[in-house]
């Protein structure tokens, strides 16, 4: 007994030595569990942007609104607006148009075709868009003629790409194959750094004739390259498997592949310069990873968190990914059309790579 | 006496028309009467179902939904016995009161402009218009005399005629379906109506 508790005394004193692998122990559940439960909380009613088209300026449109405006945060915008914020900014699933003369129609009792403009890639919003809707000519029924025909009919428009209804392992597989990448070339570069460090090969490395910057590159180079191959192998899996589109611009795809998994390298290198020892490693790891993916969009669409927490995952290289990924298999975006975003990651990956070129150690442990 | 007996026909004869004469203006004066009393009601205090048993006696007052009905449901309502036709006419008395209530509680607040009538053969088409800040919505009503006072025996909205719509429809449903099929129907869509407060 007496033995026991001393090596527990022992085991103690040890963990307690590493502070800041302590304090990421600690940490990091309250810090993933907040995360996670104000993501899973959930867009609160009213917070989902539904753009309407009034081109009928008539009381039908006006009890439509009223109408809608109880379970979503309707604005009133012109059409090119609309689709600009449907298409252009995505930050709305869907935009309504109420065509003209649709009070007189319906006064009339002739039905009217109201337009839903959508963006696939919201799947799970549309759908609310869609009961918000039924909800309203409910609503609107109540004042339309008892015996007459339905007098409000739907057409869905894609307006990001050409199909209607996008199935849940397209939002899936990209989702899951960021995060095993992620979890892949993380680990892989910060235990790469601190396992040679602890076993001394890094001194050797460092008196060799290679520079520090060729040292650190050509670690990070095969981690790139094994995350990228795993990247493609899983896409290629979804593909085969479940049906996972791969677009209609394979060099928009691939350009994006190359942007995340590079993003993901230099992000990489930062996390295990900050993780003074192996220990860290993990809890420092799984924290970002969990962080990052939960909201970047990988295990849930963007549009399922409230507004604010949607905002602060602008800030996350994986909502940029995720978003490159949508466009490509979601929406049939071309290359010029991911640029932007491409560009967005490989400058988010070249900054973590100067800040982790400047704080990772190389000495011996 | 042959002659002053002759004029007392030809007066008798031409009483009707002598009145109908003047009788345009009081047609207008009816439907301005009810869309007004419909106003008060809508503007005062009250709940939603109060303002609605209210506004059914107000449009019952000038809506003669039985002559509507029997010109919408057309040859198929003689053949039916006397308890179904009169059940057919208090469902469709329903029908057409909500429905046209229903249409004018889709504006808040109106204001209602009227246009000169215009005689159509006994009736006189009574134009008025919802005034809204974008748009003017034209309803409007066939009147004809009935038993000394003005009444509604169809609603024209948008240039369709309320009548002529049920026609059609009644007509569409009894080419597929029984005339008690078309009473259940009626019966069916009119229950929350039944179980409101007449």
């Amino acid at each position: 007994m007496r033995s026991l508790l001393t090596i527990t005394w022992k085991d103690l004193r040890l963990i307690a030595r590493d502070r800041a692998a302590l304090l990421f122990l600690v940490l990091v559940p309250f810090v993933v569990v907040t995360v996670l439960a104000e993501a899973l909380a959930g867009s609160d009613t009213g917070s989902l942007l539904l753009p309407i088209v009034n081109e009928d300026h008539g009381p039908v449109a006006t009890v439509l609104i009223e109408a809608l405006s109880e379970h979503a945060h309707v604005v009133e915008v012109d059409r090119p607006e609309a689709e600009r914020l449907v298409a252009g900014r995505k930050i709305a699933p869907a935009a309504i148009v109420v065509p003209e003369h649709t009070s007189k129609r319906y006064l009339a009792s002739r039905p009217s075709t109201l337009l839903l403009l959508t963006d696939p890639a919201k799947g799970a919003a549309i759908g609310a868009v869609k009961a918000y809707l039924l909800l309203a000519d409910r609503k609107a029924a109540e004042i339309a003629d008892p015996l007459a025909e339905e007098l409000l009919v739907m057409e869905e428009r894609n307006v990001t790409g050409s199909r209607s209804s996008i199935p849940p392992a397209e939002q899936n597989v990209p989702g899951f194959s960021v995060m095993f990448v992620m979890m892949g070339v993380l680990f892989g570069v910060a235990f790469g750094l601190h396992d040679e460090r602890e076993w001394g090969t890094i001194t050797r490395l460092r008196i060799a004739p290679i520079p520090r910057l060729a040292l650190l590159g050509g670690k990070l180079l095969a981690r790139f390259l094994v995350g990228l191959l795993q990247l493609v192998l899983l896409f290629l899996y979804g593909h085969l498997a479940f049906d996972l589109s791969l677009g209609s611009a394979p060099v928009a795809l691939a350009l994006v592949m190359v942007a995340v998994v590079f993003c993901m390298t230099g992000f990489s290198l930062l996390v295990a310069a900050f993780a003074r020892t192996r220990e860290q490693v993990i809890p420092l790891g799984l924290t970002v990873i969990m962080i990052f993916c939960a909201l970047g969009g990988c295990w849930w669409p963007l549009y399922h968190m409230p507004p604010w927490l949607q905002q602060v995952a602008q800030l996350g290289f994986t909502t940029w990914a995720m978003e490159g990924f949508h466009d490509v298999i979601l929406r049939d975006r071309g290359i010029l059309d991911v640029l932007p975003g491409v560009g967005v990651l490989l400058t988010y990956g070249m900054l973590c790579l100067a800040g982790g070129v400047r704080f990772v150690r190389l000495d011996p442990a | 006496m042959p002659i002053r007996r002759s004029v007392l026909v030809l007066v008798l004869m031409l009483a009707p028309a002598l009145c109908g004469a003047a009788a345009p203006e009081d047609a207008v004066t009816a439907v301005k009467k009810t869309l007004e009393a419909a106003l008060e009601v809508v503007r005062a205090s009250g709940t939603r179902d109060e303002k609605l048993v209210s506004l059914r006696a107000v449009a019952r007052d000038m809506l003669d939904t039985r002559a509507m009905g029997r010109r919408a449901i057309g040859d198929a309502l003689a053949a039916q016995p006397p308890e179904k036709q009169a059940e057919f006419l208090d469902l469709f008395d329903q029908v057409m009161i909500r429905a046209y209530l229903q249409k004018l509680l889709l504006f808040r607040d109106p204001r209602f402009g009227y246009r000169a009538p215009q005689t159509k053969g006994d009736a006189v088409i009574v134009g008025t218009k919802i005034v809204t800040a974008t748009d003017d919505y034209h309803v409007d009503y066939e009147m004809r005399e009935r038993d000394g006072r003005w009444v509604a025996t169809d609603v024209i909205v948008e240039g369709i005629s309320l009548t002529e719509n049920y026609r059609a429809q009644f007509a569409s449903l009894l080419r597929n379906r029984s005339f008690e099929e078309l009473l259940d129907l009626m019966r069916r869509k009119m229950r929350p109506v039944h179980e409101e407060p007449m």
